[in-house]
């Protein structure tokens, strides 16, 4: 049987206010930090800044405001964020850790990286970390990070809100509103040279994140994304997390189950195979931005070969899973992909 | 008072889908407790019999089901547990299978899976749907005092072991099962947690499940176990297969799962496992059942959760 298609959030009248194209990616957000905090809460995984970003946004009556998700999105939101947190956590470490390193992060929503990181007990070098999201999403974050001394305490030494409260600037973090699509007038190397290059530094190691943001955007505008970072950057390494292999039957579903959410996913087209997530790094067109290994692991291999074995059992005490079948099934279809170039990163064997 | 023609009633309108009301849900399952208290922990059944895996609330496709398999009574069926939990329409589902047990008690036999628990149907949504149908947790409860009352297993024609999960260490014979006090809830380990939890697996002996209760299972106990109970093939359900069925050990052993797409994502087919009075097997594999307007419910859960 078919899912049931949501109830139009379109609101009939229902005074929902004014209804934009980019809801149902906006809403995405919501997704993916309603599943962090309902994993937070069970004991998955610990991030005091969470509850401080992230508020359930109850109008819309379904997921998300269900705190508790199944099991099943509890256990690949924990493999999801250690499988990324591995990546950006030997990046950090490389080079023995004593030059800084910038960070972006695309797509960036209500993520907490920021601030775990800069809290842990010994916080790496990050001379720039950089998040960019529509200014829908951008205006909440800088209203609540102004109003928690807890996050405001970590921007050195200190921040500028701007841009009728949607930025928010400081010497070490920046949130930037940034539509990443390209316009009739300037394309996504324009944008982001104008917008995103004069607060990073061409000649530091760089990292950026690209969590569920590609397959929503067309296959071309996150190539030329990929080769605007390998680019403009010497040292550089690039992380996307997303669905793959869709071809089968159960990314048909998945396709027809997002598309009564309104959601469709053009940029999965291309990548049939967790391979081709890794070749996209690599691909002849991306031209100088082009880089030079790449490699890729889908979130049940992570569970398999990167989470110590300790920590699965840990995670397994505090829910009862029922089926390990739908996991590894739902698992198989997203993968964690890097690309990396420039001598420093490729020196550290970064991997998973 | 369970008049047949009020059963007929109850049935038809659950078959569109209605509940029935809180006072007719405690009648049929004080009902449904008395038929069940009489039965064994493994039933006896004669073919020819159908025979399905887990249905988990997928109401509309237990319909699909009954399309392709006959319906109850004209058709004689084996339902190995999982009624509820996961699906939208658990409360639907439970109580139409459990209407016609009480109406039909010779032509169906429901035996216990996993999810037939109170601690499992809390986290998996059936404990959720019953305070959103009725308004309170009373329905629930009826229900879970009904699978207390469960068979644990069923044999057809004393030559094909029907269970919800598998073998357990503790069981080498059938009259193993015979002596387990069945009336309580699924406890964590145990004969009685083995049938419901284990899985069959490519290794020898026996191994530590990931699911964390229950054993798996190799060819070698599972030839031994037919052996020592003159069974030419175990059916059990409990593991999504794609395909619908999948036989295994030198077709000793078959997953039979009776839930098309499930969970409203996995993309799977579905069977039923028609056993004629000979015991040759027809495997019968059914889609999912289009969409339909009745399906959608006002105040659905998410159930088909992709990490976005």
């Amino acid at each position: 049987m078919l899912p049931p298609s949501l109830p139009s959030r379109n609101g009939n009248g229902s005074g929902s206010g004014m209804v934009h194209p980019d809801d149902a990616i906006r809403q995405t957000d919501d997704d993916a930090s309603s599943s962090r905090a309902s994993a937070i809460s069970l004991g998955y995984l610990t991030d005091p800044f969470s509850s401080i970003l992230y508020k359930p946004s109850f109008s819309l009556g379904t997921s998300s405001s269900t705190t508790r998700k199944p099991p099943l999105i509890n256990i690949g939101t924990h493999h999801r964020t250690i499988g990324i947190d591995t990546l950006v956590n030997q990046f950090l470490d490389s080079d023995g850790g004593q030059v800084g390193k910038q960070i972006v992060s695309l797509g960036a929503g209500s993520d907490t990286r920021f601030w775990r990181l800069v809290s842990r007990n010994d916080p790496p070098k990050i001379s720039k970390y950089i998040e960019i999201d529509f200014p829908h999403l951008t205006s909440p974050k800088a209203h609540r990070i102004s109003r928690s001394k807890r996050l405001n305490s970590s921007l050195s030494p200190t921040y500028k809100i701007s841009q009728g409260g949607t930025r928010l600037d400081s010497s070490n973090y920046t949130l930037l509103p940034l539509d990443l699509r390209p316009t009739p007038t300037k394309s996504i190397h324009q944008l982001l040279d104008e917008h995103v290059l004069p607060l990073l530094d061409p000649d530091l190691p760089t990292l950026f994140l690209a969590e569920c943001l590609f397959p929503y955007i067309p296959p071309e505008d996150s190539q030329n994304i990929i080769s605007w970072f390998g680019s403009r950057f010497g040292d550089c390494i690039g992380v996307i997390y997303e669905m793959s292999g869709l071809d089968d039957s159960f990314g048909k579903i998945m396709k027809r189950n997002l598309a009564s959410r309104n959601l469709s996913i053009p940029g999965s087209e291309p990548f049939p195979t967790p391979q081709s997530q890794a070749q996209r790094f690599l691909d002849p067109s991306l031209g100088k931005g082009m880089f030079e290994n790449s490699g890729v692991k889908t979130l049940w291999q992570v569970r398999e070969q990167v989470i110590d074995s300790e920590e699965l059992q840990r995670i397994s005490k505090l829910e009862i899973l029922d089926e390990i079948e739908e996991l590894k099934l739902v698992l198989e279809h997203y993968v964690i992909a890097w690309g990396i170039k420039g001598d420093k990163l490729t020196m550290s064997k970064i991997t998973l | 008072m369970s008049l047949s023609s009020d059963l007929d009633k109850q049935i038809a309108q659950l078959k569109r889908c209605e509940i029935i009301p809180e006072s007719a849900v405690k009648e049929l399952c004080q009902k449904a407790k008395e038929i069940l208290m009489e039965e064994g922990n493994v039933q006896y059944v004669d073919s020819p019999v159908t025979i399905c895996g887990d249905i988990h609330g997928q109401f509309f496709d237990m319909m699909e089901l009954f399309k392709i398999g006959g319906f109850c009574p004209e058709t004689n069926y084996i339902f190995m547990g999982d009624f509820v939990d996961r699906g939208f329409h658990s409360v639907e589902t439970f109580l139409l299978l459990l209407l016609l047990k009480v109406r039909y008690p010779d032509r169906i036999t429901l035996i216990r899976g996993n999810h037939e628990s109170r601690q499992i149907t809390q986290v998996y949504g059936f404990y959720d749907e019953c305070q959103r149908k009725y308004g309170s947790s009373n329905v629930w409860r009826y229900c879970c005092d009904v699978f207390d009352y469960l068979s644990l297993g069923c044999v057809v024609d004393g030559r094909v072991f029907c269970v919800h999960g598998g073998l357990s260490p503790q069981v080498t014979r059938l009259d193993h099962i015979r002596v387990i006090d069945r009336r309580q809830e699924v406890p964590h380990e145990g004969p009685m947690c083995d049938l419901l939890w284990s899985d069959p697996d490519d290794i020898n002996g026996w191994g530590m499940s990931p699911r964390g209760a229950g054993f798996l299972f190799g060819d070698d106990v599972v030839r031994q176990f037919n052996h020592e109970n003159d069974i030419e093939l175990i059916a059990r359900a409990h593991q999504l297969v794609m395909e619908g069925y999948k036989l295994m050990f030198d077709r000793k052993i078959v997953t039979v799962w009776s839930a098309p797409n499930y969970c409203y994502r996995c993309g799977n087919t579905a069977s039923v496992l028609e056993l004629d009075e000979n015991l040759r097997q027809e495997y019968k594999v059914f889609d999912a059942a289009p969409q339909d307007a009745r399906s959608i419910p006002q105040k659905r859960p998410m159930m088909h959760e992709y990490f976005l």
